[in-house]
């Protein structure tokens, strides 16, 4: 053999030897990078944006680069000078997009540091919501596991918006609200009992009548049958004998037996009355935004699916717009807010585009078209906008409960899980430092803690973005001012789910060090939230009147095993009767908390009017009001009244003014959200029953919502609304007394 | 007829006397009209602003929303009189005036070089380009950006070929300064830099965030069509200067020169009167399309109005981005800080410490016995009292509740600020101990002003300069601004429940940490002395790169030239980095390597302090006055820089023996 030919076959050698080395080591090559986030993305199809060949264009000198525009950034900030340092951040994401703590650096500085430099609420919203959308629609599709990312876009939803902080965190959630209503439309009202129009939306979920078939569990439908008569419930129990589906559901034709019964008694007006537990609150929001998590994902599928929707896309293009996008959704929830308000007559102000999408609304061609084209067109919003997905947030509601995405803690539960969720699969022994999961975590108990506290939300769309009633093209109503009303109190809906989603939680973080770990410290914070918030929520159930289940949580907490063991007379100290439990619980100053405020003034008037006027029992509403009036005039006083200075920005709002100063305003709103939800039936007894200021209240609100209807008699059961809602005395003067607190309202 | 002769019978009329008389004829004429036209529209403009004022003052008794815009401060006759001052930017017809003007100009320019028909045939053909482009959506970027190249590169061209026309006298400095002339328009590397920049500039515009407030759009314009141009052109002026000598030198041309009866002193005067007047062209034309364009931009409808200077909101005087706007960026504000508790030699300080002393030496003899240790005792404790007297106490819990800590400011010598109808603005930045970014302070102010006390609220972060906009009112009718202020503690500070207390002091920074800044002119006058600055700054660069390029090769004469231009802009943050160099270790020990670094460090900042000082582009950004005592310090300093360096390159090129024959 030639000595070439030697060399040629030793490098050949040499060759493949190379090849397979490369082809066992890339392997673990690619696992490595991507669990080190050294890839653009997770999946290496998706392509890479121009400013990343930037990047990898000025090769070696990038870092230096980039060092240098980071210390002149920081540098700008310090100086005030935010819009250069904007700049220089955006060109340093735009170098090198998987750093994320320069996406946190540019998303705070506009959320916190430049939003404050403004006064102009609407400024401050927009430098707050650009944070936002900075790392949930950019950072993160460059970091989709990125823990960071996601603990600080939680943090601005949760801290920034939710908390009392910001002077205008109060205008911040009523943007957001706004947002999430156009995104998501209403969620359904959840009252005390599962009223009609809640019965037929779980009817319709039960039979998938809108693509999504919800799965019940079969001890759920027992319970809500066994509300019914036995002759009632006859065929749904016949169909029991068949087995349980599976994951122990209802089977198909056990839910449409279900369904079918719901139905027909809801609309005979004889449902009996079935109060709502915590799965069932959070089946009714799955059985809401299910439809959505199921909608097509292409238009093309849309047609294919329901034709009548081509049609109706068509003349949507030819006379509305375009786009079905967000602004399509947000001209849409405006179009309907008018027309289902009472300014409904204004319509032929609007302009032509709202006018022909109002027409089309109301075309009955389209009946069918238009549930399946908005639920097509959320999806895609979501996904194409909001960079969320539909189905992880069916599977957060499923898990956590009813999920009002209004609510600012939503996203703050959502982004941290999701984060928490993601950076698990990367996670491993010797990486674990760079993940900060026990504060993520705390993170996703604080919003539960909030949705607790602050998840049952009533907040008026129509006049927050119609503040004067004024669309693009003029006044609707000249001198009309009426501001949204807000109001976010405790939905006890999330009481279990905090509990049962701190043990998962610390179950974790006994994996990443003994911080929460209850058996080696004496004192966790863990322990300690639960702790509180088991007082807040007994103290909640107690005065709402749900005596019983305040009992239930007070037996909990005194034998609860995990508790903190640095104070050992808290045993003793605990171990009273519930009624004294409560009444040393104010011992101390809570009255000064807003939360605590919030949640005691809320419980006591709902107690007054649930478990007094509903029930008939009048001794239990007085005292009830009684002391949610008292409670309020304390806190007024002490965080309200001397604290008008410190007003965001002299509007003679107090940042603590998370209750209204008057305490007639506030029992009477509660009134008028606690009566708007219920059924006729009910909405009438306590109506009766209340005294007659509260009544002048429920008459305003009721006239409203069903006596300017356009079928009244349908709701009213073929009576007259003064029938059932006799006018009380003295409604000119309220009237007038009304338009002077919603021109209040706007001015602040 | 064929074509080439119809074009040369063209050219031959465009530079005939009557039609230059009869084009020029027509120039005035139309900017005359357009004069005439822009004066009615101010007046018709004024009146509506003067309505509207009018129902705003009549309404704002009504609306409590009234002075929002204006920090909700002083009396209502103040908040308008400032609201009117602004609102009179609108029917200001100083922009389109000099729009009107500039144009007239290049197009009289033009018309006199006998090129009036070339310039319409390329507008001509540059039209049938750019409005198909125009007329479609998705490629109206590409017409903006072809309109703007083509105006600037007409503006340019034109300029270039007056500023041929004024260096065309007599003489051999006139002669090198117009070969340098042909040379920048010849050389790849300067041609390049030119195109750079006209496209740079033209497309500027594009890169702008719609979506963003108009001040901070308008910042980032001037700051990037100003400082973006300036550097630009500069590194067009160290590489073009430089190239212009040495490689006149590399490829022995300047035997042509030398063995004229030219003298060195000529001929670097010449080299450096061409690249300076290539400079000035550059500069002209950026500084006039950056005018222009906001003065465009000013007229676009702020965040918060449906029109330029109409805010949405019934009863608001004043959009908030249009009042920052007009108060805090297109202004030339001067900065007032606060007058010290004492001053340094106060004989009534220098006395009790004089006691002090003369107390401490009963216990320990030795103490501050010679003058420099008493000057010494007498710097630390004023420093001492001056931070303390910059130390916002945090609360003080009592058994009623949290009691604030006042701290009086107060500044002096504010009659100018006081008379003008003017807003003016607080800038305060404050330190905690930690400086957590996620921790908030409530501060309070409570000013005494002309109208009576007035307080109002701060939420800040700690470290990061906060502003605020406030009537002029809140001086004293004598020039004295008086205020508290008060730290209010941490947001989270919930004390009653912990029994703690959280919030520490606040400290502000005794230079610069709290200022006033009022408005004492235009801003466009001040623009016009930031581009004389600028200029300034390039015609000294050439004179060095010129210089450097006497006795040194391309590469290496750029690289020194570069480093010194770099060094003098860096001076400004190598003293501020300077500040925290620590030059020992933690036992006092000294670093070697340190300590030479500081020392070069400190001659360069030392050196070139003036030069840092004069910030042109940050001060044109921030709003700042660039007065007319530090244009002339400037112009004293960089001309006496210029003609030290233009001394010293006549020295060497003296020296150079550059064309020598050698008889072969």
């Amino acid at each position: 053999m030639q000595r070439n030919t030697v060399l040629q076959l030793i490098a050949l050698g040499v060759f493949a030897s190379c090849v397979a080395a490369a082809g066992f080591v890339s392997t673990r090559l690619t696992s490595s990078s991507s669990r080190h986030q050294l890839v653009y993305t997770e999946h290496t199809a998706e392509g890479l944006p121009a400013a990343v060949g930037l990047g990898v264009a000025l090769g070696p000198v990038r870092g230096f680069f980039v060092n240098f525009l980071w210390m002149r950034a920081n540098q700008l900030k310090d100086d005030g000078r935010f819009h250069e340092a904007m700049n220089l951040s955006r060109a340093i994401t735009a170098l090198q997009p998987r750093y994320p703590h320069v996406w946190v650096f540019h998303a705070w500085n506009m959320a916190y540091n430049i939003s404050v430099t403004s006064s102009d609420r609407h400024e401050r919203w927009q430098w707050v919501n650009n944070g936002i959308q900075l790392l949930r629609n950019d950072a993160i599709r460059f970091n989709n596991s990125d823990l960071l990312i996601h603990k600080e876009l939680g943090w601005i939803f949760l801290h920034k918006i939710s908390g009392v902080t910001d002077d205008a965190n109060q205008f911040y959630k009523r943007e957001l609200a706004a947002e999430w209503t156009e995104v998501l439309g209403e969620p359904p009202r959840l009252g005390p009992v599962l009223s009609a129009s809640l019965a037929r939306t779980l009817s319709e979920s039960l039979r998938g009548t809108h693509g999504y078939r919800l799965q019940l569990p079969r001890n759920e439908g027992e319970r809500i049958a066994r509300r019914f008569t036995s002759v009632a419930r006859a065929d749904f129990e016949q169909t029991l004998e068949e087995g349980v589906g599976p994951d122990n559901t209802l089977t198909r034709r056990q839910a449409e037996a279900l369904a079918e019964m719901l139905e027909r008694f809801g609309v005979a007006g004889e449902l009996p009355r079935i109060p709502l537990s915590q799965y069932l609150a959070g089946a009714l929001y799955e059985a809401w935004f299910g439809p959505v998590a199921a909608a097509p994902e292409t238009m093309a599928e849309l047609y294919q699916r329901n034709p009548q929707t081509r049609a109706l896309v068509e003349a949507i293009r030819a006379n509305v717009t375009t786009n079905l996008d967000r602004t399509f959704l947000q001209r849409y929830t405006r179009t309907r807010a008018i027309a289902n308000s009472v300014y409904r007559d204004r319509l032929d102000q609007v302009g032509p585009r709202s006018r022909a999408l109002f027409d089309l609304v109301e075309d009955e061609r389209f009946a069918d078209a238009w549930p399946a084209l908005l639920n097509h067109v959320r999806r895609r919003v979501l996904i194409d906008h909001y960079n969320m997905e539909p189905s992880r947030m069916i599977r957060y509601t499923r898990r956590f409960g009813p999920i009002d995405w209004r609510h600012p803690a939503a996203h703050a539960l959502y982004w941290t899980t999701r984060g928490v969720e993601l950076s698990l699969r990367r996670v491993e022994d010797r990486n674990q430092d760079d993940f900060d999961f026990i504060n993520t975590d705390r993170q996703v108990m604080h919003a539960l803690q909030e949705l607790y506290r602050f998840g049952d939300l009533y907040f008026s769309y129509l006049y927050h973005v119609f503040p004067s009633l004024r669309l693009d093209r003029g006044q609707l109503a000249d001198g009309m001012v009426i501001d949204s009303l807000y109001r976010a109190v405790p939905n006890a809906y999330f009481i279990d789910t905090y509990a049962q989603t701190l043990e998962e939680l610390r179950e974790r973080a006994n994996q990443f060090g003994i911080f929460e770990d209850y058996r080696r410290r004496t004192y966790t914070l863990y322990s300690a939230g639960y702790e509180n918030f088991l007082k807040d929520a007994i103290r909640f159930l107690y005065r709402r009147g749900e005596i019983e289940r305040a009992n239930y949580y007070h037996e909990k907490l005194i034998t609860y095993d995990k508790r903190n063991v640095h104070y050992a007379a808290l045993t003793y100290e605990l171990a009273t009767s519930i009624d004294e439990f409560v009444r040393e619980q104010f011992s101390e100053d809570r009255f000064k908390t807003h939360y605590v405020a919030v949640s005691e003034i809320e419980a006591a008037l709902q107690g007054a009017f649930i478990n007094g006027l509903l029930t008939g029992n009048d001794t239990l509403f007085q005292r009830n009001f009684a002391y949610a009036r008292a409670f309020h005039r304390a806190y007024v006083r002490e965080q309200v009244e001397g604290m008008d200075l410190a007003a965001a920005g002299g509007r003679g709002r107090a940042r603590m003014e998370v209750v209204d100063r008057d305490f007639r305003w506030v029992a009477g709103s509660t009134f008028m959200d606690l009566i708007s939800t219920l059924d006729i039936s009910d909405a009438e007894r306590v109506y009766d029953a209340a005294p007659e200021d509260l009544r002048r209240f429920g008459y305003w609100i009721m006239q409203r919502e069903v006596g300017s209807a356009r079928n009244p008699e349908i709701a009213l059961g073929g009576r007259e609304f003064n029938d059932v809602f006799p006018e009380p005395p003295g409604m000119d003067e309220f009237e007038r007394w009304m338009d002077e607190q919603l021109t209040r309202f706007r001015s602040n | 007829m064929r074509l080439g002769e119809t074009l040369r019978r063209l050219d031959r009329l465009q530079h005939s006397l009557g039609f230059k008389i009869a084009a020029s004829a027509v120039v005035v004429g139309l900017m005359l009209f357009g004069l005439g036209a822009v004066a009615l529209d101010a007046i018709g403009s004024r009146e509506a602003v003067e309505e509207r004022l009018a129902a705003v003052e009549a309404t704002q008794e009504e609306q409590a929303d009234g002075r929002e815009s204006l920090a909700r401060a002083g009396d209502d006759a103040s908040a308008l009189a400032a609201v009117q001052r602004i609102a009179e930017q609108q029917d200001n017809p100083t922009g389109r005036a000099f729009a009107i003007g500039a144009g007239g100009f290049v197009a009289l320019v033009i018309v006199w070089l006998g090129l009036a028909l070339t310039y319409l045939g390329i507008a001509l053909v540059a039209g049938v380009v750019v409005v198909p482009l125009w007329l479609f959506e998705s490629t109206r970027s590409f017409a903006l950006i072809g309109a703007g190249v083509l105006a600037l590169s007409a503006s340019f061209t034109a300029l270039m070929q007056f500023l041929r026309l004024a260096f065309s006298g007599p003489g051999p400095v006139f002669a090198i300064a117009r070969n340098v002339l042909a040379e920048a328009v010849r050389l790849k590397l300067s041609l390049l830099f030119i195109v750079l920049l006209v496209f740079a500039l033209a497309a500027l515009p594009g890169l702008l965030d719609g979506e963003r407030q108009l001040r901070f759009r308008i910042q980032s314009f001037l700051q990037y069509g100003t400082g973006g141009a300036f550097w630009i052109i500069a590194l067009l002026t160290l590489l073009f200067s430089v190239a212009t000598v040495a490689f006149e030198q590399r490829d022995k041309l300047i035997w042509q020169t030398v063995t004229k009866p030219v003298s060195p002193a000529k001929y670097i005067f010449g080299k450096w009167l061409g690249v300076a007047g290539l400079n000035a062209v550059l500069l002209a034309v950026c500084a006039s399309g950056v005018f222009l364009f906001v003065e465009y931009l000013r007229v676009q409808p702020a965040a918060g109005e449906i029109r330029a200077f109409e805010p949405a909101s019934t009863g608001v005087l004043i959009s908030e981005d249009r009042l920052k706007l007009e108060t805090e960026v297109l202004s030339a504000r001067v900065t007032a800080e606060p007058e010290p508790p004492f001053r340094m030699d106060d004989p009534g300080f220098r006395e009790s410490l004089r006691e002090y002393i003369e107390s401490r030496r009963r216990i320990e003899p030795g103490f501050a016995q010679t003058d420099a240790e008493f000057e010494e005792v007498v710097r630390d404790t004023f420093r001492s009292a001056t931070v303390h007297a910059m130390t916002l106490e945090p609360p003080i819990i009592t058994p009623t509740g949290a009691q604030a800590v006042p701290r009086y400011f107060r500044f002096e010598n504010l009659e100018g600020a006081r008379r003008s109808t003017r807003p003016v603005t607080i800038r305060f930045k404050v330190n905690s101990d930690e400086n957590n970014p996620t921790h908030f302070y409530d501060i309070e102010f409570l000013f005494m002003g002309s109208s009576g006390p007035f307080s109002t609220h701060r939420k800040t972060a700690a470290a990061v300069t906060q502003t605020m906009t406030l009537p002029n009112d809140i001086i004293q009718a004598n020039g004295v601004l008086e205020f508290y202020m008060y730290n209010h503690g941490r947001d989270d500070d919930r004390w009653w429940e912990t029994g703690m207390q959280l919030s520490g002091p606040l400290y502000i920074d005794e230079n610069g940490g709290l200022q006033l800044l009022y408005s004492v002119g235009d801003y466009r006058a001040n623009f016009m002395r930031v581009i004389f600055v600028l200029w300034l700054k390039l015609a000294a660069l050439a004179m060095l790169g010129i210089c450097t390029a006497t006795f040194l090769s391309f590469p290496v004469a750029t690289l020194v030239a570069g480093v010194i231009f770099l060094s003098a802009e860096a001076a400004g943050f190598l003293a501020g980095s300077l500040e925290s160099y620590r030059i020992r270790d933690h036992d006092g020990n000294l670093i070697w390597w340190k300590y030479v670094a500081e020392q070069i460090a400190l001659v360069i900042s030392d050196f070139f302090r003036i030069y840092a000082s004069l910030r042109p582009t940050s001060r044109l950004v921030d709003g700042r006055l660039l007065s007319l005592g530090d244009t002339a310090l400037g112009l004293v300093v960089l001309a006496l820089f210029t003609l030290v360096v233009y001394a010293v390159a006549v020295l060497i090129f003296r020296r150079r023996e550059l064309a020598i024959y050698s008889g072969q």
